[in-house]
């Protein structure tokens, strides 16, 4: 277990850096960074299924200027790691890890958002060494108060997914004690209930009283699609 | 974003100017603030380009003043549509498209995202830098501002129309039997919408509802 949790903690390193700071090639997105941690750790289904519930939701927070964003795409990077980990341990209570995984997850999202506070502040120190050095007649040190920045994300991700995991498998260990197991089969909601969450996510961000009608269109089509494939 | 806009730059700085002073004096050019949207950005480095290897090879050098007032005026407006077509149009519809993909053929759902955004964001990136460089100066007259908001808006309206398909298309092929998951589902689904038009947070909003699914499965089953 250690080696994999020293390799998706270093695979967490590149969620982040992937987030805001180099490339941002969307490598970092919960349906992305989940179904590879799936792959990676023979459970595809299951990060797939953790990525595509969390993708969605979290497409309402853009990241555009100085806008304070939750940590999403860690956090659910890391309710991924923590599915496959207790899915592969213990059989029949699939439900509950899933929602204990997902609310973990979104949880730590929120309550580390100041966090990103600091990351940007130490940027900023990172942008005034660099414009000191140019003054200086170091042009070198451009490259490497650069590779400083993404050094120091990738730490970040990598310090973040550990502390968050070791403290994720606590936290579910803890709600499968609570939690009796005949709770399992009236949690049969949770899937239903984060689908829709990311349908009216993506239904903030593209219906408004212009578009409105297209929307209908699109459930006229999608219904009209499903009784003709089920006729046919 | 200044520190990496000269990081783009330094390649081509080594290149042009080939003692350490004017090494210098470009860097400096370039290292005062500067913040846009990433990817339309390379637009901007692409004219800095151009600018730069004007200098290098005439003898009364160019107004850099031009160029300053230029990547001011630019960068606020690029950013605007940067973000409006890549961060509020493109990512969301491309990872909208991998979601629902997802449902139908699996890994091919997030293969698609990736692949599909990564085209889009390459191709602004190099054609921004190509045109930049290529243009100069006269580079802002080939952007055409109105055709962005068109493209916007046409995106726009297929996000829509994909929302209301794949509200459909998602009881379906979850195959929600039970009345409760898909009153469940499309009441969520309604509630999101109410608690992001409210400026509530992701991640509230999301456990908010995961706590009223509890409850409400505890009563119902």
């Amino acid at each position: 277990m250690e080696w994999n949790l020293l390799l998706f903690c270093l695979i967490g390193g590149v969620v982040c850096v992937d987030t805001d700071t180099f490339l941002q090639s969307m490598l970092s997105q919960p349906l992305i960074a989940c179904t590879f941690v799936g792959l990676l750790f023979d459970n595809i289904t299951l990060g797939l299924t953790v990525g595509m519930l969390m993708q969605l939701p979290f497409l309402a927070e853009i990241p555009v200027g100085g806008r304070n964003m939750s940590f999403g795409n860690l956090g659910a990077y890391v309710a991924s790691g923590l599915a496959i980990f207790f899915s592969e341990k213990i059989n029949g209570s699939q439900n509950i890890i899933l929602i204990a995984a997902i609310l973990w997850g979104t949880a730590i999202s929120y309550i580390t958002s100041p966090l990103l506070k600091y990351r940007r502040n130490f940027n900023l120190v990172l942008v005034r060494k660099a414009d000191q050095a140019v003054k200086r007649g170091r042009l070198s040190e451009i490259s490497l108060y650069q590779y400083c920045g993404v050094m120091a994300a990738f730490i970040f991700g990598v310090v973040y997914c550990w502390i968050f995991f070791e403290g994720g498998e606590r936290f579910i260990i803890y709600v499968m004690y609570k939690i009796p197991a005949q709770m399992e089969n009236k949690l049969v909601l949770i899937k239903p209930i984060l689908l829709g969450a990311g349908i009216g996510a993506m239904m903030y961000g593209f219906i408004n009283k212009k578009s409105f009608t297209l929307a209908g269109i699109g459930v006229v089509a999608g219904a009209a699609f499903f009784l003709l494939k089920s006729y046919f | 974003m200044n520190l990496g806009y000269c990081f783009c730059l330094l390649p081509f700085v080594k290149r042009v100017a080939l003692d350490e002073e004017g090494r210098k004096k470009i860097v400096l050019r370039n290292m005062r603030f500067f913040n846009s949207n990433p990817y339309l950005s390379s637009f901007l480095v692409g004219v800095s380009l151009n600018f730069e290897e004007k200098n290098f090879n005439s003898k009364t050098g160019v107004d850099f003043k031009k160029l300053e007032r230029l990547k001011r005026r630019l960068s606020e407006s690029l950013a605007v549509i940067g973000d409006q077509l890549l961060w509020a149009r493109i990512l969301p519809l491309t990872a909208f498209i991998g979601f629902t993909v997802s449902f139908i053929w699996g890994i091919l759902g997030p293969v698609l995202f990736f692949l599909i955004f990564n085209f889009v964001q390459i191709y602004v990136r190099f054609k921004g830098v190509v045109l930049g460089y290529r243009e100069g100066e006269n580079a802002v007259r080939k952007l055409d501002f109105k055709k962005f908001n068109k493209i916007a808006e046409y995106l726009f309206g297929f996000g829509a129309f994909l929302s209301g398909f794949v509200f459909v298309m998602i009881p379906v092929s979850q195959s929600y039997k039970n009345m409760p998951e898909l009153i469940v589902f499309a009441l969520s689904a309604v509630v999101m919408f109410f608690f992001l038009r409210l400026k509530i947070t992701v991640p509230v909003s999301l456990v908010v509802l995961i706590f009223a699914g509890i409850f409400t499965g505890a009563i119902i089953y």
